[in-house]
C-alpha cells in the first residue's frame, strides 16, 4: 500500500496514483489493486484516514446539499420556479422554501431573469436540486455585478476560514457573496467592483499556485492607491 | 497540441498533426435537448465532426454529409468507453470537431483533440484516448499516411486505444490487407498511439506549467 506519485503532483486522467487498499474520495477510480486518476488535477493523500484523492482543476459544478449558490430564474411554473445554477442540472425552488404566505402569482416574488442567492436544500440521486431562500442572507440580489470563475477555484477565492474573501472585502469595502457554483456577486463603488473583478481573474488563472493570498493582497493595495491618487 | 484555446467552450483543444489542423470543443455536461434522448443512468455523448469548405483541395460543399455523420458516430463510440458517463446521469456532453485543414487521418486527429478537450472540460475519464492510423502504400506497411500515400495507397487502418489497458475503442479498415499485414499494421498503429499518448499528457500539463 503506497503512493506512486508525490503529494500535490499534477496528474492526468489514467495516471496510476497509488496501489493497495486506500479509501477513495473523488477524482480517482479503483481497478483491481491499483488506483487511477480520472481527472486533470492535483494529487493528495492522508495516511491517517488512508484516503487518496485528486482535486480537479476543471469541471462543472455538481449540486451538493448545504452549498450556497447564486442562480438565475429561468421559468416560473404554477407551483415552482426553475433556476439556472450554472451546473449541468436545472434546480427548482418551491414556494414553501421561499415565502411565508401563499401567493397566487409567483412571478411577483421572483420573476424570470432575477438573480437569487440560495442554499441547496436537498439533492436526489439524479442531481435534481431543491433550493431554499427563506432566511437571511438568502434571497433576491438587487444591484451589484456578477462575476464568474471556475467552480473548482471557489475554495481558493474563499481561502482558509474565509481569509481571502475577508481580505478582499476589507480592502475594497464591497459586499461580496460567493456561490459554490462559481458565480460571485459584488456590490460597492464602481471602481472597487472593477478591482474585485481583476482579482477574481487572477485567482481564476493562478489558483493552483502557492502564495496566492500574498500576491492578491499586494495587487489590491497597489490598485487602491492608484484610485486614491486619481 | 494545445489545450484551452477557446474561451467560450467548457473545454477546447487545437491539434496540428502534420498538415492536419483540428479544433475540438466540448460543452457540458448540460441539460439534454431534445429531452427524450436523456438517459437516467448515464450521460449521453453527442459528437459532431465537420470539415470546413477550405480544408481540402477542391472546395468541400459545407454541411453534414454521409462521411461526417459516420465519423461523428465512430468518434463518440471511441470516446464513450473512456468517459465515466455514469457520473452525470440525465445530462449530455456535446463534442464538436472542426477540421480546418485536412491531410488524411483527420478522424484520428479529431479523436485525439476531442480527448484533450474533454479533459480540459473536467469530465472524469478512465484514461486518455489516443488514435493513430497505419496503412499500406507502395506494398509497404507504414504509419500515419499522408494524403498522397492514402489516395494512391492500398489500405488504411485507423485505430483508437486507451493506452493504459491497451483496449481498442476504434478499429476501421479501408482497403485490402492479408492477415499478417493486419497484424503488422495494428502493431505499428499501437506504437504510434503510445507516442501520441505521451504528447497528450505533456500538452495537458503544459497548461498548468507542469
Amino acid at each position: 500500500m503506497e503512493c506512486v506519485v508525490n503529494e500535490r503532483e499534477l496528474v492526468t486522467p489514467g495516471t496510476l496514483v497509488a496501489t493497495g487498499k486506500w479509501n477513495l474520495s473523488g477524482g480517482v477510480v479503483r481497478e483491481g489493486d491499483e488506483v487511477f486518476s480520472t481527472v486533470l488535477g492535483l494529487f493528495y493523500h492522508e495516511d491517517e484516514r488512508k484516503t487518496v484523492r485528486v482535486v480537479p482543476l476543471e469541471g462543472k459544478y455538481v449540486p451538493k446539499a448545504g452549498d450556497s449558490v447564486i442562480g438565475k430564474i429561468v421559468k416560473v411554473l404554477p407551483g415552482k420556479w426553475l433556476v439556472d445554477i450554472n451546473s449541468a442540472y436545472i434546480a427548482s425552488l418551491e414556494p414553501r422554501n421561499a415565502i411565508h404566505d401563499r401567493i397566487e402569482d409567483l412571478s411577483r416574488v421572483y420573476d424570470v431573469g432575477d438573480l437569487i442567492f440560495a442554499k441547496v436544500d436537498y439533492v436526489n440521486e439524479i442531481y435534481d436540486a431543491t433550493l431554499f431562500t427563506k432566511a437571511s442572507p438568502y434571497g433576491k440580489l438587487r444591484g451589484g455585478s456578477i462575476f464568474e470563475l471556475r467552480p473548482t477555484r471557489v475554495p481558493r477565492l474563499i481561502g482558509k476560514k474565509g481569509s481571502m474573501i475577508y481580505m478582499i472585502k476589507q480592502t475594497t469595502r464591497t459586499k461580496i457573496l460567493v456561490g459554490q457554483n462559481g458565480l460571485v456577486w459584488v456590490k460597492g463603488r464602481k471602481e472597487m467592483e472593477d478591482i474585485v473583478e481583476k482579482a477574481i481573474d487572477i485567482i481564476n488563472r493562478e489558483a493552483h499556485t502557492s502564495g496566492l493570498t500574498d500576491r492578491i493582497k499586494e495587487f489590491l493595495e497597489t490598485e487602491r492607491e492608484e484610485i486614491s491618487k486619481s | 497540441m494545445e489545450v484551452g484555446v477557446l474561451k467560450r467552450a467548457d473545454g477546447s483543444s487545437y491539434v496540428e498533426w502534420g498538415n492536419n489542423k483540428v479544433f475540438a470543443s466540448v460543452y457540458g455536461p448540460k441539460e439534454v435537448i431534445p429531452r427524450f434522448l436523456a438517459r437516467n443512468d448515464k450521460a449521453i455523448l453527442r459528437c459532431k465532426y465537420n470539415m470546413t469548405p477550405f480544408s481540402v483541395e477542391d472546395r468541400k460543399r459545407p454541411g453534414p454529409d454521409r462521411r461526417s455523420i459516420e465519423i461523428g458516430k465512430v468518434t463518440s463510440g471511441a470516446l464513450e468507453p473512456a468517459i465515466l458517463v455514469e457520473d452525470y446521469p440525465n445530462s449530455m456532453i456535446e463534442i464538436a470537431i472542426e477540421i480546418m485543414q485536412a491531410d488524411a487521418g483527420t478522424r484520428c486527429a479529431g479523436i485525439t483533440a476531442a480527448t484533450l478537450a474533454l479533459v480540459d472540460a473536467g469530465i472524469p475519464m478512465r484514461d486518455l484516448v489516443a488514435a493513430c492510423a497505419a496503412g499500406k502504400s507502395n506494398d509497404e506497411i507504414v504509419l500515419d499516411l499522408c494524403k498522397e500515400e492514402d489516395n494512391s495507397g492500398q489500405a488504411d487502418v485507423p485505430i483508437a486505444i486507451m493506452p493504459r489497458s491497451d483496449d481498442v475503442t476504434l478499429l476501421q479498415m479501408d482497403g485490402i490487407l492479408t492477415e499478417d499485414e493486419v497484424e503488422e499494421a495494428l502493431k505499428l498503429a499501437m506504437s504510434g498511439c503510445k507516442k501520441i499518448y505521451e504528447m497528450q499528457k505533456k500538452a495537458l500539463k503544459v497548461k498548468y506549467g507542469g
